[in-house]
This record gives C-alpha cells, structure tokens and sequence, in this order.
C-alpha cells in the first residue's frame, strides 16, 4: 500500500531515467502555458494510489488521450471530473509522458502514475517547499533529458516524425517568444535578484538606416542570485536570422538557469547552455526540412520575402554544405554569460561568438573594453548556426572576470559602435543617454536609451549626413546590486 | 578562389547596385552548357537574394535576359526577391546569336536601373557600387555589327566613371573571342572560360557581387 507521508522525489527511490522524464513533461506543460490552475483537484495521493494498488497498463493510460473520458481502469474521481483534467493540463502531462516514456525506459503504468502524481504535488497549492523542490530537480535533469531525446531522435531511421515530442520542443518555444508583444518586452526589461541588476533591451535601428526587422534579441532569467544573460545578432544575410537570435538568446538562458542549479564551474556552464541552444537549432532546421509545410516555416521566415522553394535550398545548404558562398542558414552572433555572487564579490563569464562589444565602466570614470570591434567590418568571423558535425561548445571566446561594486557592465550589439571611434559606454554618455548613478529600475530603462540613441542618430543623418549607429541596436546593462551586497 | 580585400563600395539600402546578366541561349548552347547556365544563374539569383535580407530597401536591382534570334528579357529591374527560379531556364533553343539587340536592351536595363537607384532618398551615386553588366555566349555573332550597340553600353556613365561590362566567353572559338573584348568595358574584363567552368564562374560572381569585391580580380582567376 502506498503511503502519501514519504512521498518525496529523487534518488535512491527514482531512477535517473525516471527523473528525466519528469523533467521533460513539467517543462512540456509550462511550455504551454495553459490557463487556470495547473492539476486543480487531482490529489497526487489519488495518482499514486492508483499505480500502486490498481496498476494501469500503458494501453489503459492511452485511453486518456482522447476527448471522451477514459473508462476501464480509471479512478472515477478523474472519469467524472474528465473535462477540467483535460483543461487542467493533466491530459497534456499524461500524453508528454506516454510519448517520451520509451526513450527512457519508462515501460510500466505504475511508474507514469508515480511521474504525474509528483506532477500534482509540483502544483499543490498549499505545498511550496515541494514544488520548489521539485521544479529543481526538474531544471537539473531537464538539459540531460533533452539530449536523450536529441540523440534518439537524430539515431532513428525515420528522422523527425518519430519523435513527436521534439515538435514542441521547437515550435511551442519559438511560439513563445514570436508572440511576445512589445508590452511585455518592456515589462521584462529590467530583472533583478538580491545579488545584481540587470536592464536589457533591443532597437530595429535609427529610421534612416533603414532596417525592416529586428533581427538582435536580448534575453537574461534569474536563477536565485545570479543571472543569465544573452544578446545575438542574426546575420542579415542568413535566412531566418532573426528567428535565430530571438531563439538562440531564449534557449541559452532557460538551459543556463538548469545548469546552474548543479555545481560546475562557470565556462563549462555556459558552453553546455550554449550548445544546448546549438541542439535545439539543429532540431528546428531538421524539421523545417522533413516538413516543408510546416506551420513553423513562417515564424522563421519573419519578414523575408525568399520563396519556398529558395529557402529550402538555402536549408539544405545549411545541413549539408555543397555552395560555399551561401552562408548558413539561421545564424547569428552571440554574446552569452552568467553573472553571479561569488566569493563576497561578483563575477562574470561569456562567450563571445562573433561580434559585439563587452565594456566596464569602472568607478573612475575609465571604460575597459573588454571585447571591443572594428566598427568598419561588417564581415562575420563566427557565429552559431545549425551544425550536425560541429559542436558549438567548442567556438567562441570565453571570458572570465570579478565584477566590482562599483561596475558597470555593458554588452551591445555591433549596432551600436557604427559610426563613431569611441566605446559604446563613452558615446552613449556622450549622447546623453547613459549616466552613472542614477540606476533604479523606474528611472531606467534600457528601451528609452535605445530610441534616444536613434532620435539623435536620425537627426544627425538629417542635418550632416553623417551614418550613426546605423544598424539594428541592443543593450544589456548588468551592475552589482548594492541595496544587499 | 583567392578574392582582393573589401572595397567601400558595397550594395546597401541607401547604396543599391545594378547587375545585369545576359546569357546566349542560341542552338549550340543547347544541353550541358544550357544546363549549367541555369543552374549557374539561379545559384547567383539565391545568393543575391540571401544578401537583400534584412533590409527595408533592396541592395540591388537586377534584370536578366536571354537571347537568340531575339532578346527575351526574364526580369527587369526588380528587387531580386521578386525573381522565381522557374522563370530563369535556359535550353539552347532559341535560334542565332544576335548579341547586337541583347547590347541594346542591356543598355536600357542598365539605365532604367539606375533611374530607379537615384531615386532612393539620400542616394549619393558616388557611394554606391559600379552597375555591372555581364554578358555570356558561346559563339559567333550572326547578327549586326554590335559596334555601336557596344559602345553605348561600354559608355554608360555612373558615379564619374564608366559601369563594369564583363564579357564571358563559352568555350568560345578564339576567332569569335574578339566580339567579346569589344563587349568588355575593360580589356581585361574580356574572358574566354571553360564550359566546365561555367557553373562556378557563376557561382564567383555571386559571391563577388555580395562581398562587394573588385569584379576585375574575380575574372583575373579565370
């Protein structure tokens, strides 16, 4: 019989395998986004009693991924109540594990019970001790788990259609962040934790300078003190750039802010997050190519006007080079790194992948470059693309450094050193638009510095024709934050 | 390929090129070189197209005709995203080689082309890259004397200097390669490659056209 007062997530009682998949569904049902409480009125004790003492067969739990609620073998509290489980995401976490299960071994209808009953304890209301742990165990497993399933699915004779649940791994997420409205772009523009703050934003550009799109993205997400933090700059000239920075920006923080809930030592964090983003670009470029009707081909396309068929070749070209003058497919730039609390101080580490500028401006006024760029070139030397023979954990150029109380840490775009001789920190000051010491996060905001940069920008091609910060634009700015420290 | 470095003069928005291209589609074009043409046309047509993204404005303006017994234009100065790949099909199947009326509607292309770049607000045509023209045939002209028609286009004026007129030979007879130095805006712009080449010389242009190089030291490889 099954007792509910132990029942707590982890090893030695669950396995590895087991974990994983438990990582892989709870992201999978966040990823949706579903309204409403999450497992609402579904006790885990109900779930677990069930596999334990009444043991649903793997065809007995297929039977809740139709519309109609399940007979047979269920517990009646979930047959009468079927349309709110349904709603209530328990269908959607029941069909993520049934799909995934196979890739780790999970092969009995007692332990997918036991995976949605720590699914129901992860959302319990009342149970916040749990869920944080839970959600912990989750992020941990969660980098792992997705590479299991990228090896599986890149092993299998049928390629993409056989992993279904790689689908949503790409397209749900892109979803996510294409459908982010300006609004909320605003709103999430400035994070903070006890350690450290951070503003971030990003600019299509000075009007004259004619950029149709947006293709730099910014992204940072907390994870208890420190933060990850990620600026790409998609290559104009590669198809689905845009997209590709958007993606490879969001997919960078979310596996850092996994990686960082276990013990490793700074590069190697950010590299496996960077190559975590590298997998889940080789993913989308899979699909995109097994299924030219894809939905997802017009979230990366964004405002190309390139045909199809086009796009295609330019796809193909990308997985398996033949032209050596086409470059690669969605590609882009990438500034990537984590800053955090270390040793009663700050430090800092990125890779730097391509172009940007990395600056600290010290408390005497001096700017330290400490990636800096010849604002003339606007030939890429590297960036991060889909690769099925390389890895991208193995590019770029990492930087490590302590981050004072005093500092302040500035990463841009290439956009942003055009047209001028100085660092971006000094022309920025120059301008106006950045100061020191007036930071709080109502004062502050990193979107308002970019449309000043641009309106002064604008004026200056107007009245000189003088070509200023001539390019799409993107700032974040990172300092220690004092008010605890 | 080696390339020279970077020249100032690229295709941007503000700064848009003009690239014409005009491919001999006569009988003796007709299978393996008539194949490689278009497959050579549509990688360069992809490759500008990948260089236009990104970008409100186009970077170029690009026309492409064929010709044989007459000048058949496939686009007119359009932005190269506007270009199918299914209307760029060559098949050495329309008739003689009369280059002097594919001369006269390069020039018209070449100038309309450049009417449309001065029209982009703040356009300074000093800035911007030289037009380029390229002309392929694989045989003699049976046509009129191209003199004239050569001259005008040789003599197109843009930015204080003349436009970049190549002249490319398929594998033609050395006896009929002179036709060809008339064409060229510049002796050494004049080349006389390999039909197994040809697919590749296309490919060069491509690149060359995108990084913004010196088309005169592309062809200098050939």
């Amino acid at each position: 019989m099954a007792t509910i007062g132990k029942f707590q997530l982890g090893a030695p009682r669950d396995s590895d395998n087991f974990l994983q998949l438990f990582a892989i569904v709870l992201d999978e049902l966040e990823k949706q986004k579903l309204q409403g409480s999450l497992f609402a009125d579904i006790p885990p004790a109900l779930l677990l009693c069930w596999g334990e003492n009444n043991e649903p067969t793997l065809a007995d739990l297929q039977l809740g991924l139709e519309p109609v609620a399940p007979q047979g073998n269920w517990p009646i509290e979930l047959q009468n109540n079927w349309p709110r489980a349904v709603k209530n995401g328990f269908q959607q976490a029941l069909s993520a594990a049934l799909t995934a299960a196979p890739s780790f071994r999970i092969e009995s209808g007692r332990l997918i019970c036991r995976l949605l009953a720590f699914v129901a304890q992860t959302y319990r209301p009342d149970n916040e001790e749990f869920s944080r742990r839970n959600r912990q165990i989750g992020r941990s497993q969660l980098a792992a788990a997705r590479a299991i399933l990228n090896k599986e699915r890149s092993n299998s004779p049928e390629g993409p259609k056989q992993s279904l649940l790689l689908q949503p791994l790409h397209t749900s997420a892109a979803k996510h962040i294409l459908s982010s409205p300006d609004n909320k772009a605003v709103l999430e523009e400035y994070l903070s934790t006890p350690a450290l703050r951070l503003w971030q934003a990003s600019h299509s550009g000075p009007t004259f300078a004619q950029k149709g799109e947006n293709q730099d993205a910014t992204y940072a997400l907390t994870c208890d003190d420190a933060i990850a933090f990620a600026l790409a700059d998609g290559i104009s000239t590669s198809y689905g750039a845009r997209f590709a920075a958007k993606t490879v920006a969001f997919n960078f923080c979310k596996a850092a802010s996994c990686y960082m809930a276990v013990p490793n030592d700074i590069e190697t964090t950010i590299r496996k997050s960077v190559q975590s983003a590298q997998d889940w670009l080789n993913s989308v470029l899979l699909h995109l190519l097994d299924d030219p009707t894809a939905p997802e081909w017009n979230d990366v396309a964004g405002q190309s006007f390139i045909a199809r068929d086009v796009a295609l070749r330019l796809l193909d070209n990308t997985r398996t080079r033949q032209h050596h003058h086409w470059g690669p497919s969605l590609a882009t730039t990438l500034i990537a790194g984590i800053a955090r609390p270390f040793n009663h101080g700050w430090e800092v580490g990125f890779l730097h992948i391509g172009d940007g500028v990395v600056e600290r401006w010290v408390e005497n006024g001096s700017v330290i470059p400490l990636i800096s760029m010849d604002n003339s070139q606007s030939e890429i030397d590297a960036c991060i693309s889909p690769s099925l023979d390389r890895l991208a954990s193995h590019v770029g150029d990492f930087h490590q450094f302590s981050l004072h109380s005093t500092d302040l840490l500035l990463v841009s775009s290439d956009g942003l050193t055009r047209g001028h001789e100085s660092t971006v920190t000094k022309k920025l000051s120059e301008i106006g638009t950045l100061q020191r010491g007036v930071y709080d996060h109502k004062s502050l905001r990193a979107s308002r510095m970019l449309n000043k940069a641009c309106e002064y920008a604008d004026r200056l091609y107007e009245t000189d024709r003088l070509s200023l910060f001539a390019d799409n634009l993107s700032l974040i700015i990172i300092e220690p934050n004092l008010k605890t420290k | 390929m080696a390339f020279a470095k970077l020249t100032t003069k690229k295709a941007t928005a503000l700064t848009p090129q003009v690239v014409t291209i005009i491919v001999d589609d006569s009988g003796s074009m007709e299978g393996q070189k008539a194949q490689d043409a278009t497959k050579g046309v549509q990688d360069v047509v992809i490759t500008i197209q990948a260089g236009n993204q990104g970008s409100s404005g186009s970077r170029f303006l690009v026309s492409i005709a064929k010709f044989g017994n007459a000048t058949i234009p496939l686009v007119e100065v359009v932005r190269p995203e506007s270009i199918s790949l299914n209307q760029l099909s060559f098949s050495g199947d329309s008739g003689g080689t009369e280059m002097a009326d594919a001369l006269d509607w390069a020039v018209r292309a070449v100038q309309k082309g450049m009417t449309e770049c001065r029209r982009v607000p703040g356009f300074v045509e000093e800035g911007a890259p030289t037009p380029l023209v390229l002309f392929f045939s694989d045989g003699a002209n049976t046509g009129r004397d191209i003199a004239t028609p050569a001259q005008e286009l040789r003599g197109v004026r843009f930015g204080g200097g003349s436009i970049d007129v190549v002249a490319v030979g398929i594998g033609m007879d050395q006896n009929s390669f002179p036709v060809m130095q008339q064409i060229a805006s510049k002796p050494e712009l004049a080349v006389n490659i390999d039909p197994a080449q040809l697919a590749a010389f296309l490919a060069d242009v491509g690149a060359t056209v995108m990084k913004g190089e010196d088309i005169k030291k592309m062809v200098e490889n050939y």
